[in-house]
């Protein structure tokens, strides 16, 4: 593994992003690039580029989030590996989805150099305000105003399962370039062939400049996310907190339709199984004078939360799509608290460690069916 | 009235479904609230079917299997406990009565823990009172 390198950035962090893109799609070394891209003012969306020249428009550092970049990467490599490789730029959410993602086989890493960029927040879905992302990184603060998933985002110093990072925090006028695996020292070599042109070393103390931002914003906002969580369910907590707090869903379903964990094609909760009988229904119509149909969010929001709590990388992408506010992602981080914290398990942060509910341990919960 | 939960209770067909017609044939009490659902194993019991039953009105939901160790499936209820843990944690930290929740071990040769089990656990519910989402949602 080569060493961690210094790149200089004129003309900021997002151009010197998009050159290392532009260097390995030149070189032959991936065929494309998948990323945030901002096509003629618009707000960022993903896309795949092949065009070098079409790479500046990458949009790395803007503050929108266009949703997670993990479920477009399930979905080019759901039917196989891609015939050429494509490297893509994820924010330290995305990168834990692609882990999560790679256990349950949703998508093909070996597809992808992984290039995981340090990310500031994103500003609510609804806001449309300038931010300077890169003066946040450089400051170490978060942007403002900030989306609720990441006011308690705790996951900035992710690496899984990157094989560049490209480290911006507490950095002025430069990224740091560290290439993480094999396959990344090798995309940084195709990047600049030639060791007399390639980007200087980077010295100790500006990884640990980097490193020292990371720990101190993880422990604070460690601390922010208990205290949100904890507020939350006091606000919310029980039958009338829960079901007040639901009051406005629709039940539309897109906060599963853009989570990233929720692969499944045919959600569950549109099969008939988990569909309220009409007879039962009407009978409890009949019964209590009235009752809702179809069946109530709660069951709805209460299944989602069995079925992937445990793998809630918390981007923060269902409260994004929400279109009546409710407080869906600051829900779920409640629910991936508790479930990823009942089974000692930190979604994205080892690829080799089992999903909790597809393991199990002989010896545990051993007072649960006595 | 004096209040009768209804409970659905989810029993595996090798070990608690067996022990539950023990139970009968011994001529043990067992309440009459509950409504059984045979089920293969119980960790074909996700928890979608545990929320499924109490938000359509049930007032408790029992799921039984084999003990661990025993299971038929070899595996199958360690994977139930594990969802059951879950579940019961997740319910418990939004305030969702956590009781209304049973996960039990019954044998096939079992009877009288059928029996116990059954009378304990609508006790505890008749002790929650009636499920507040019966009405609510």
């Amino acid at each position: 593994m080569t060493q961690a390198l210094v790149l200089k950035t004129t003309a900021g962090p997002a151009k010197a992003c998009a050159d290392l893109l532009a260097r390995l799609i030149r070189s032959g070394h991936v065929a494309a690039a998948l990323g945030p891209f901002t096509m003629d003012g618009a707000p960022p969306a993903h896309l795949l580029v092949s065009s070098p020249d079409l790479v500046a428009d990458l949009a790395l550092f803007h503050p929108r989030f266009a949703g997670n970049i993990a479920q477009a990467a399930s979905r080019l490599t759901r039917l196989g590996p891609l015939p050429g490789k494509v490297a893509i730029a994820v924010r330290p959410c995305e990168a834990a989805a692609l882990v999560e993602l790679a256990k349950i086989k949703q998508v093909d890493l070996g597809s992808f150099v992984v290039v995981g960029v340090d990310c500031a927040g994103c500003i609510p879905a609804r806001e449309d305000v300038a931010a300077d992302i890169e003066n946040h990184l450089a400051l170490g603060s978060m942007v403002e105003p900030i989306r609720p998933a990441c006011r308690i985002c705790v996951r900035m110093g992710q690496t899984e399962p990157c094989d560049i990072l490209v480290g911006a925090w507490g950095l002025k006028d430069a990224l740091l370039l560290i290439p993480r695996t094999d396959q990344g020292a090798k995309a940084v070599l195709a990047a600049w062939p030639d060791p007399g042109k390639a980007p200087n070393p980077a010295e100790a103390d500006l990884i640990s400049e980097r490193e020292g931002v990371v720990a101190k914003l993880r422990g604070q906002r460690q601390e922010a996310r208990s205290a949100e969580t904890r507020a939350f369910v006091g606000q919310h907590g029980g039958f009338e907190g829960i079901l007040k707090m639901l009051e406005k869903c629709i039940a539309c379903r897109n906060c599963s339709e853009v989570c990233p964990i929720c692969y499944c094609k045919e959600c569950k909760f549109k099969l008939g199984p988990m569909e309220t009988d009409g007879a039962l229904a009407l009978a409890a119509a009949v019964d209590l004078g009235s009752a809702r149909f179809p069946q109530s969010p709660l069951q709805y929001h209460l299944g989602r939360m069995v079925h992937m709590a445990e793998s809630c990388v918390g981007c923060g992408a269902c409260s994004d799509a929400c279109p009546h506010d409710v407080p869906v992602s600051e829900l779920f981080a409640v629910a991936a608290d508790v479930v990823q914290g009942l089974f000692g398990y930190g979604a994205g942060s080892d690829p080799a460690s089992l999903r909790p509910l597809s393991s199990f341990a002989e010896n545990e919960f051993e007072d649960l069916g006595r | 009235m004096e209040f009768e939960p209804r409970i659905v209770a989810f029993l595996c067909n090798w070990c608690s479904y067996t022990g539950a017609d023990l139970a009968g044939t011994s001529r043990l009490a067992v309440p009459a609230n509950l409504k059984a659902v045979r089920v293969m194993c119980s960790s074909r019991v996700e928890p979608d079917l545990v929320i499924k039953a109490l938000m359509e009105g049930a007032d408790g939901v029992l799921v039984a299997g084999c003990w661990p160790g025993d299971c038929h499936y070899q595996r199958g209820n360690y994977f139930t406990r594990r969802r059951a843990a879950m579940l019961k944690a997740l319910l418990g930290a939004l305030g969702l009565d956590p009781g209304r929740f049973r996960l039990a071990w019954i044998a096939a040769s079992d009877g009288p823990r059928y029996s116990e089990v059954t009378n304990a656990f609508v006790k505890q519910v008749k002790e929650l009172g009636p499920n507040p989402l019966r009405k609510k949602v």
